[in-house]
């Protein structure tokens, strides 16, 4: 109680210096808080939407971009011209092999598909047939391999309208074989129509990839397939209305929105969908997708992890992710941006940690006289190693909260400036109970690591010593 | 309290070699004495009412609080001494100056956990010196004898049993040093507080019952 009105009195007494430690502070925790907000808000919004698919299995080309989503993964790398890797499976046999050096074909992906359906049913076969044709692999426990449900091949393409580029993916949109829903609610169950309109559904499109076996330009397009989807908050920020058609700058092929959609989470909202052929048609891309997304028939973690496995020594060109493996990369990449924010603010801790340090040693060394003075009237040792610790942790305490404080509002900044740079009208930022913990926890150490050196000062000093002291 | 000093030595290190500040000095109070200790600058008066008041350690012999040798207590017995059972006037006052008069006061009841109204007692004792106008001042405002008497008023609050003040009047005019002098006597004799003084006055010195004379380290009775 003395200690902790001693330790105030020394607050108010240096006005200034506290003031500079405090601010000190306040600019550590809150770049701290800003930075590492985004960060979470990233991870958390790439994270909702991943797992807002309904996906077991990613197919993805070999060494593709590590963001293949939202519209960080369309800034990153021009995604659209990755193309499916090379594999050609062959007729002859129920088992695809690979080779490489030729472009694989939506064709392909059909026959791979079919071929899969068809693999030996149990796992011993399946097992033995790795034996005998590659000399690995594990004997298993002989349950069966899980059974594909439907495969689908989804193309991504990014095109500037009115100077924002936006994402379209492309996707069938027929009846999915077994469910009584669309292809698209199948994989992506967070849909739902946002006001208006009607989901479009192309009869041709039920089998996807036949409907784009023929090489066709955007004006040979049928009417029916003529037209696209808008995530809602996209098509507010862009105007598009269902009377106004989109013009595709290709050979004046124009496409009629449909409907509007919102999705619960992630940036579906901010994407545009159109049926696969349209998509290739409008961009070139015959033949070829970015990715094959996979559901299986009663899917289990197991399930999935032993098909993933599996697929993965039969086509080794490919890349096969299971849901989890396609967020963790995404993942990976944020943690090495949260890493960056992380050394960043950290630099900032250490500075305020040193400015820390350097006030309180300051305010020791003007104060052994009087360290002595209390001593030799009888305050313990422990008292004045208090006092200077509750001193140093109001400073660090009153900047951490103020830090935080700045922190969001510096987030929210950021975020402006992050929504800029991204073109997003959502908030990024997310300050969340842990973010918040760390910030107290560091600038309670800041408060710690500021009042050690003092504090070991006191004790080793003699009071006849302090009492002498000259400063 | 009884107050045995049994051939204390006292030195200190400096560049030039060991400068010898007391030499076997010797000498006993019993509870409720008082005496007077005076002679030149610099022949280690301070010093050795440091060693009284568990401020500092002699290099040899011992100093018996009635039959506690001192020295030989740990830090923390020391604390506690100092806290409880020392009244202590230095010369160069050591007011805390981040805190006004009364709280300088009331700070070893405080630190003392002490019973009782904090502010009531260390009212009482600043007005025994006569401060009671000034209780809110800054004591770095103070003028040097408003810092003695507040720094008596200090020593006095804890109800100690050894009373040492290093020239408690120095800085006072002859009228209030004959009101601060009467009260330490009154205090001393009330409340039988075995007290130590440091003087240059040898007016100051004729209230003590007994006077001795340091130099050249070593202590003799003196003859006022
Ligand atoms: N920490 C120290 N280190 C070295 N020498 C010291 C130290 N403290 C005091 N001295 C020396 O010890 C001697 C005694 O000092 P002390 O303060 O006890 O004298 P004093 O009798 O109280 O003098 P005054 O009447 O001027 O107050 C002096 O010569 C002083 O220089
Ligand atoms: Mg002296």
């Amino acid at each position: 109680m003395v200690a902790f009105s001693l330790a105030k009195k020394n607050i108010v007494r240096k006005q200034e210096r506290s003031l500079l430690t405090i601010i000190g502070v306040i600019l550590a925790v809150g770049s701290f808080v800003a930075l590492l907000s985004i960060a979470e808000g990233l991870n958390k919004k790439i994270n909702s939407e991943v797992k807002s698919r309904n996906v077991d299995i990613y197919v993805l080309p070999q060494g593709s971009a590590s963001l293949p989503t939202g519209p960080i993964g369309g800034l990153g790398a021009s995604s659209d011209d990755i193309e499916v890797a090379q594999m050609l499976p062959d007729d002859d046999m129920t088992l695809p092999k690979t080779e490489t050096g030729k472009p694989i074909t939506l064709e392909d992906i059909n026959n791979f598909k079919k071929n899969i359906r068809t693999a030996p049913k149990t796992k011993g076969n399946f097992i033995d047939y790795l034996n005998s044709e590659a000399g690995t692999g594990d004997s298993g426990d002989g349950s069966p391999l899980a059974k594909i449900k439907s495969a689908i091949g989804v193309t991504r393409f990014q095109k500037s309208i009115r100077g924002r580029n936006v994402i379209f993916w492309g996707i069938p949109f027929g009846f999915s074989d077994s469910d009584n829903t669309t292809i698209f609610q199948s994989y992506l169950p967070g849909m739902k129509i946002d006001n208006g309109g009607q989901f479009p559904i192309i009869a041709e499109a039920v089998n996807d990839m036949y409907a784009c076996k023929n090489r066709r330009t955007a004006s040979q397009l049928s009417q029916q397939e003529r037209v696209f989807v808008a995530g809602k908050k996209i098509a507010e920020e862009l105007r598009m209305s269902m009377d106004k058609p989109l013009n595709t700058n290709r050979e004046g092929v124009s496409l009629h929105l449909e409907a509007l959609l919102s999705f619960d989470a992630g940036f579906q909202d901010y994407f545009c969908y159109m049926p696969i052929q349209t998509a290739m048609a409008i961009d070139g891309s015959y033949g070829k997708v970015n990715e094959i997304w996979i559901q299986l028939e009663h899917p289990t973690q197991k399930d999935i992890k032993e098909l993933k496995n599996a697929l993965s020594y039969y086509f080794p060109d490919l890349e096969f992710k299971t849901s989890d493996e396609y967020l963790g990369t995404s993942a990976e990449m944020l943690k090495y941006a949260w890493f960056l924010e992380f050394a960043i603010a950290l630099i900032g801790i250490l500075i305020a940690m040193t400015a820390s340090m350097n006030t309180m040693l300051m305010s020791t060394f003007e104060r052994i006289r009087e360290f002595g003075a209390l001593r030799a009237i009888g305050a313990g040792r422990s008292t004045i190693a208090s006092m200077i610790l509750i001193e140093s942790l109001i400073l660090s305490m009153i900047g951490g909260i103020a830090g935080i404080i700045v922190g969001i509002l510096g987030s929210i900044f950021l975020d402006g400036a992050v929504q800029a740079v991204f073109r997003m009208s959502f908030p990024m930022a997310n300050i969340t109970f842990n973010l918040i913990l760390y910030a107290l926890i560091l600038s309670g150490l800041i408060g710690i690591i500021g009042a050690i050196f003092p504090i070991v000062l006191v004790y080793r000093m003699e009071i006849i010593k302090a009492l002498k002291w000259d400063i | 309290m009884k107050l045995t000093l049994k051939g204390v030595y006292k030195y200190w290190e400096t560049e030039s070699g060991k400068v010898r500040v007391l030499d076997n000095v010797n000498f006993s109070l019993n509870t409720g004495d008082f005496i007077a200790i005076m002679g030149p600058s610099g022949t280690g008066k301070s010093t050795m009412l440091h060693l009284l008041g568990c401020i500092d350690k002699p290099n040899m012999g011992s100093i018996l609080f009635d039959d506690t040798d001192i020295c030989a207590l740990n830090e923390s017995a020391r604390e506690i001494i100092r806290l409880k059972h020392i009244g202590f006037v230095f010369q160069n006052y050591y007011l805390i100056p981040t805190l006004s008069v009364i709280e300088n006061v009331m700070l070893p009841l405080q630190l003392a956990n002490a019973p009782g109204n904090h502010l009531e007692k260390a009212y009482r004792m600043i007005e025994l010196v006569g401060m009671e106008s000034k209780i809110n001042e800054n004591t770095s405002k103070l003028s040097g004898g408003q810092r003695q008497r507040v720094s008596i008023a200090r020593a006095l609050v804890n109800d100690p049993i050894l009373l040492l003040a290093d020239e408690p009047t120095g800085n006072l005019d002859t009228k209030t040093t004959r009101e601060i002098m009467d009260m330490i006597r009154l205090v001393n004799k009330e409340k039988k507080i075995t007290t130590v003084m440091v003087t240059h006055d040898t007016k100051v010195a004729q209230y003590a019952d007994r006077v001795y004379y340091l130099d050249e380290g070593r202590i003799s009775s003196a003859n006022l």
